[in-house]
């Protein structure tokens, strides 16, 4: 029969299937603005610690000075004991601690090399580099000025003493995402994951078998390509409409950085469209009703973020479980996206992702089909 | 006794329900201690190591061989040459290195003669973990090569002893304590907070198939026909067993195969964790009630628990959240358990210090559960009217 027959047949379908529209859309929706929600601030700031002064020098009160002047840290309180200061770490009114040991100064002058120690509640991860961050510059700007204020008192001029308080100097910058952004480094990357899940939950719900069958199986009246290419090519179009919105007006409304062009974007987007569809359509066979489609969904989408490769290096990994990443659409083209559009790649530098995820639209199309026919002449045997 | 007998028989037939339905089934049994696994076997390297930086040496000089080969010493990082800084910034964008460092020409004249070169070191910040080690790493190593030449340096002028030389270069000496995760794993940090997510999505959805058992034609009417209480009650108990049986597996694996440090007591955990499944228990039967549609259930369901790792607040500190998030945050039970698990394991608290949370999620539980049994009963009373 027709293929616009079955393309309206099939649209109608799923305009009037309530999960699908509750998923595609509300869910989208919702996504869209509550995921982003608890990192709008984008970085940590003024994170609480207690200080132990053993020392009360003019130096010492100039350091913790310098603690509150940083913008990533700001002294809460002072403790008199590391104990207590474990206190208040329990209870999280602060969330590290900085140590002047006694004498510092007078250790300080006679170049005794005295040790400053710190510590954060690294169970709090971001919290803890924060306070390390801060920590250790405001330790590297005072271990300089005491550099320098050697190097006057040894008779070398103050504008060349601070210049030359190191034999080499670094400066280190983080490129692509320079603010270090939470937002930035988190949302590009599980925007894909969520359309990704999304698209595979709402095909299952609408090809995924229903129980008991109600309504007329009209699929089997047209030939196995024709349907999956037609059902296939409905989402996908839904899903550019969709992945539009979130990759162009959602991240722009968050400020999120971009590089690639509109073009180069959708080039790499089709393939990743039509690769989840294709492998949405081979899984939603295995289903048992299609509710479970969303089980699935829900319950595959932590793994998945945590194999991408954006959280945890690819190189850390272990390699079986890269192998079967490697099958998940979601991971080339995050990898892909995050290069083109946040780090400002060419097209030709992300051709592997670009060829991984058409090798795998063909396969999961293949195998769609391969199934589904399958499916169907087990089916006509019994009946 | 005619009582006793029908609970029973209740409990028998949760148990066909659970053996006829092959999801539910595996749900029980082997699939979460998969997953647990699995998840934990992506983090078990724990830290990263020997993670690709490009340098680019304009200067060739021997001095620039040696800190490129103490840059490679330092066990996070690997050096790899590259030509040009051209060549260095393409690997940097299509990520086979996550970082570039360029050593100016000139570099070793420039320092005998106390000019200070600068390298200029630029991190991947868009993978922000492991730009923030390779940044850390780069000035720890460079920080070490630093003191070593100034130490020479000051000692060759020759008025000096080692000690001295050592304090000029090095006035103040940092000590640095990652409290509460002795070597900073990664591993422990992300997977202690992943597990109890995933374990809260596992709960949610069994709960809301286990009601979908009793579902005829869309509706609860039959089921909810004769001893209504009892059988919900019969429900969430068989299930909820079940369910705590699988949390406390997890602990388990967390505390003693994994042996992450438990520095406070488990009878607190595992009260934390039933609460947390009766809390979780309570939203299922809530959309249940409400909806009487598993679809629809398992949609808001998994709205609602599938972000709940970013709002835990491991990830991302709570006090820069927005008075939103913390809201969004307090309606999810498994946020409220984590602080329970966090505070027994790491901190060692005490009931009392805990008990917050844990009345958190027992108020949680008991609006739940009441705003479901009234839309129950509500309904039966509406439909007995229309008859």
């Amino acid at each position: 029969m027709s293929s616009t027959l079955l393309f309206k047949l099939e649209f109608r379908h799923i305009m009037r299937n309530e999960a699908i529209l509750l998923t595609m859309f509300g869910g989208l929706l919702l996504y869209a603005f509550l995921y982003p929600r608890p990192y709008l601030n984008q970085t940590p700031h003024n994170q609480q610690i207690a200080v132990i002064n053993a020392d009360g020098s003019q130096l010492s009160r100039k350091l913790e000075r310098m603690v509150n002047a940083s913008s990533l840290l700001a002294i809460k309180s002072h403790a008199f004991s590391i104990e207590e200061a474990k206190q208040m770490l329990m209870e999280r009114e602060i969330g590290g601690l900085l140590v002047i040991p006694e004498n510092f100064y007078r250790d300080l002058m006679l170049g005794r090399s005295p040790t400053l120690s710190y510590a954060g509640d690294a169970s709090y991860f971001l919290v803890y580099s924060t306070i390390i961050e801060g920590l250790a510059t405001i330790s590297a700007t005072l271990t300089a000025e005491v550099k320098v204020a050697h190097m006057v008192i040894d008779g070398v001029p103050l504008a060349t003493a601070t210049k030359l308080y190191t034999p080499i100097k670094m400066s280190s910058n983080a490129v692509f995402n320079a603010p270090q952004g939470y937002l930035d480094y988190v949302l590009p990357a599980v925007f894909i994951i969520i359309l990704h899940q999304t698209l595979f939950i709402v095909i299952g719900l609408h090809a995924g078998p229903s129980i008991p069958q109600i309504k007329p199986n009209y699929a089997r009246y047209f030939s196995v390509w024709q349907l999956v290419l037609i059902r296939g090519s409905i989402f996908v179009c839904l899903y550019l409409v969709m992945s539009t919105l979130y990759l162009g007006f959602v991240l722009n409304y968050y400020g999120v950085h971009h590089w690639a062009s509109i073009q180069d974007i959708y080039i790499i987007l089709v393939p990743f469209l039509i690769a989840t569809t294709a492998v949405s359509l081979c899984i939603a066979q295995f289903l048992p009703t299609r509710d479970y489609s969303t089980i699935v969904g829900v319950m595959t989408s932590l793994p998945i973020v945590f194999s991408c490769g954006f959280i945890w290096p690819i190189e850390s990994i272990p390699i079986p479980i890269n192998l079967i990443a490697d099958l998940i659409p979601a991971k080339p083209m995050i990898l892909g996206i995050l290069k083109i559009n946040q780090m400002g790649a060419s097209l030709q530098e992300i051709k592997p992702h670009f060829i991984q995820l058409w090798s795998l639209s063909f396969i999961y199309t293949l195998s769609a089909i391969g199934i589904i026919s399958f499916k169907q002449k087990k089916t006509s045997k019994i009946n | 006794m005619s009582d006793s007998v029908s609970s029973s028989s209740l409990i028998l037939q949760q148990w066909q329900q659970v053996r006829a339905n092959k999801w539910l089934w595996s749900m029980l049994t082997w699939l979460p201690i998969t997953v647990f696994l699995l998840i934990w076997w992506i983090f078990s390297a724990g830290l990263t190591r020997e993670l690709n930086i490009a340098l680019v040496d304009l200067d060739h000089s021997q001095l620039s061989r040696s800190l490129s080969r103490h840059y490679d010493a330092s066990p996070t990082l690997s050096v790899l040459d590259y030509p040009s800084e051209d060549a260095a910034r393409s690997a940097l964008r299509s990520g086979l290195v996550y970082a570039m460092v360029i050593f100016p020409p000139g570099l070793e004249k420039n320092t005998l003669l106390s000019k200070s070169p600068t390298v200029a070191a630029y991190f991947n910040g868009q993978f922000m973990v492991v730009g923030k080690q390779i940044n850390s790493a780069l000035r720890q190593s460079h920080g070490t090569f630093m003191a070593k030449i100034e130490v020479v340096r000051s000692l060759s002028r020759g008025n000096t002893q080692t000690s001295q030389a050592i304090g000029s270069a090095l006035p103040i000496r940092n000590q640095i304590s990652a409290l509460y995760n002795g070597n900073s794993s990664y591993a422990q940090f992300l997977v202690s907070a992943a597990l109890p997510a995933f374990w809260q999505v596992l709960v949610i959805v069994v709960m809301i198939l286990a009601f979908a058992t009793e579902l005829r034609d869309h509706s609860f009417k039959q089921w909810l026909a004769h001893r209504p209480l009892q059988k919900i009650v019969t429900k969430l108990v068989f299930f909820g067993t079940l369910l705590w049986l699988q949390g406390l597996l997890l602990c388990t694996l967390m505390f003693h195969v994994f042996a992450w440090p438990m520095r406070g007591s488990w009878g607190i955990l595992l009260l934390g964790m039933l609460f947390c499944v009766i809390a979780t228990q309570a939203i299922a039967l809530l959309l249940m009630m409400v909806f009487e549609n598993t679809e629809k259930a398992l949609s808001i369901a998994s709205a609602l628990t599938a972000p709940s790792f970013a709002f835990m607040g491991i990830t991302f500190p709570i006090s820069d959240m927005s008075w939103f998030a913390q809201f969004w945050r307090s309606l999810i039970p498994i946020t409220h358990y984590i602080e329970i698990q966090l505070s027994q394991a790491n901190y060692g608290a005490s009931l009392l210090q805990t008990s917050s949370y844990i009345i958190d999620l027992l108020v949680f539980s008991v609006c739940f559960v009441s705003a479901g049994w009234l839309i129950a009963i509500r309904r039966d009373k509406v439909q007995e009217v229309r008859q």
